[in-house]
């Protein structure tokens, strides 16, 4: 579990987010979700500065790429 | 009292010094004596089981021998399809319909092999969330300390090779869920090559992130059983081709294993254990670890892993993503039928755009390629698998438990990794190292954990639990 209390913001953010995507969630557990917020945007933030630094030719390969034989 | 491994059951059934039906009762009543209070079993397959020993009784004395796993009972986590029982996922939610009366080919494997499948094993709900005591299934409690977790999601597999309910067993790991029950319950485990073992028939948390591999007390025994499960098959479109794709054949990783790693280049990596709860043993036996196998012949030295961070960061948005786009029909409509802690894990899928998953899927290729560099120089890094032995009951829903295991980064690279028990916490916890090493190269992964285990014996030892038995 994440060892920091998210924000009345960031609540309400991830509730509406957890709303549009259709999910029914009750408030004890939209704040648990939401302490997971921070390091999951934080994540992708890392992520996302990564790729903008370090990938001069963009590629996406949504699968492994030594799957599918390329390391016969 | 040691543990009894496959390998050594193996030959005492062709030395006529037992039999299958003998192991299986053995097994057991291990099983009734020790099961209401571990937790392993969701479904026990009694008359299976018996009918397959027996055959392989009479298939043995008929001189019809199948193999190393012929006669040898092993359990399967209950996410992988197995003909003649309901695979249930541990969930209120999974359909009766799923893979109804098919093996998945993994299992189909073991069975061809002669394996008496004893059971279907615990699990977190759909291989994610935590144990959850409002659900009726069994709660995973590790042999070592009954107090104590598992770890997870193989929590099943992993606590009933420890406590000798099979010989060996099925996980699956997506972000450490073979590795991370094998540490905690002092046994070994391995994450073989993404799609080296065939995931048809298994539920999938994460399509680019699942591996199903085997669990046993010892690297030989994951040998022994990786021969055995590895191989192309036409249902997996993610399946290797690689070495032990060609039909009709299969690798024989056992082989390989001869305790002289000469030759082989290992790093030490000892900078990712960053967090100050980290236990004082864990280092000590990396260490440790790292002399068994510079006395075996290994060049040893330190390394660092320097995208370490973004291939965990990867996993975890990767996995989010990927578990939602499966579960988000069902968790709209049956949102308290999951598990709280399954649910308000997969749901974070739901804060991660489209934008945000391909960016993922990006920088994962940028820190693969960036470990390949490293890794180019060695056959195999080394580095703990998690900061402390397995956490209490009263610590883990309230502790980060991301931040004390080092596996998710691992499930990004698709790459084979083993882990192995490494020693004891001074509480006498088993602890454990991960070994990380090239695509396809499981026999030396798989050479280097038996080098080790030649030299130790930490991977034989019984908790107490079983001794007092």
């Amino acid at each position: 579990m994440p060892d920091t209390q998210p924000s009345p913001e960031t609540v309400a953010e991830v509730g509406a987010l957890l709303t549009a995507a259709g999910l029914t969630v009750p408030p004890d557990e939209i704040a648990m979700i939401a302490a997971s917020f921070t390091d999951l945007r934080t994540a992708a933030s890392r992520l996302d500065a990564l790729v903008y630094d370090d990938d001069p030719m963009p590629v996406f390969d949504p699968v492994p790429f030594f799957s599918a034989g390329r390391h016969d | 009292m040691t543990a009894l491994t496959i390998a050594a059951a193996g030959r005492a059934l062709r030395d006529g010094t037992l039999t299958a039906t003998a192991l299986l009762g053995q097994v057991t009543d291990r099983a009734d004596k020790l099961d209401p209070e571990l937790g392993v079993y969701l479904t026990r397959l009694s008359e299976q089981a018996a009918a397959a020993a027996e055959q392989a009784d009479r298939e043995l004395a008929a001189g019809i021998d199948r193999g190393p796993l012929h006669g040898i009972p092993l359990g399967i986590k209950d996410i992988l399809a197995t003909k003649g029982w309901v695979t249930t996922a541990q969930s209120l939610v999974h359909e009766d319909t799923w893979w109804a009366n098919q093996d998945a080919p993994v299992v189909a494997r073991l069975k061809s092999a002669g394996a008496v499948i004893t059971g279907k094993t615990t699990t977190m709900e759909y291989a994610i969330g935590l144990p959850d005591p409002d659900k009726p299934f069994p709660l995973p409690r590790n042999p070592w300390n009954p107090a104590t977790w598992t770890g997870g999601s193989s929590s099943g597999t992993g606590a009933g090779v420890a406590a000798g309910l099979f010989l060996g067993g099925l996980g699956t790991d997506t972000g450490g869920s073979i590795r991370i029950p094998a540490a905690y319950c002092g046994i070994t485990g391995l994450k073989p090559t993404y799609g080296l073992v065939p995931r048809a028939g298994c539920l999938p948390l994460g399509f680019s992130l699942d591996h199903i591999g085997p669990m046993a007390h010892s690297a030989l025994d994951c040998a022994l059983m990786l021969s055995v499960m590895a191989g192309h098959h036409p249902q997996d479109p993610a399946a290797q081709r690689g070495p032990a794709g060609v039909p009709g054949t299969r690798a024989d990783y056992a082989g390989a294993l001869t305790g002289d790693l000469s030759g082989l280049k290992i790093g030490v990596e000892r900078t990712i254990p960053t967090t100050t709860e980290t236990d004082p043993a864990v280092l000590p036996s990396l260490d440790a670890v790292a002399g068994h196998l510079a006395a075996a012949g290994a060049d040893v030295s330190d390394v660092v892993i320097p995208s370490y961070r973004a291939l965990a960061d990867a996993d975890l948005v990767i996995m989010v993503s990927e578990a939602f786009s499966f579960h988000h029909a069902a968790m709209s409509s049956r949102w308290g039928d999951y598990g709280r802690y399954t649910r308000t894990f997969i749901a974070q899928g739901a804060l991660v755009s489209g934008g945000d998953y391909v960016t993922a899927q990006r920088a994962r290729r940028v820190a693969c390629k960036q470990l390949d560099e490293v890794l180019s120089g060695y056959d195999a890094i080394i580095t703990p698998t998690t900061a402390t032995g397995a956490p209490s009951y009263d610590d883990i829903y309230h502790m980060p438990i991301m931040k004390s295991i080092f596996t998710p980064a691992f499930n990004s690279t698709g790459l084979p990794v083993l882990a192995l028990p490494g020693g004891f916490t001074a509480a006498g916890m088993p602890l454990s190292v991960q070994v990380i090493g090239h695509p396809l190269a499981e026999a030396t992964l798989l050479a280097i954990g038996d080098a080790v285990q030649r030299k130790t014996t930490h991977h034989l030892a019984e908790p107490e639990i079983v001794t007092n038995a």
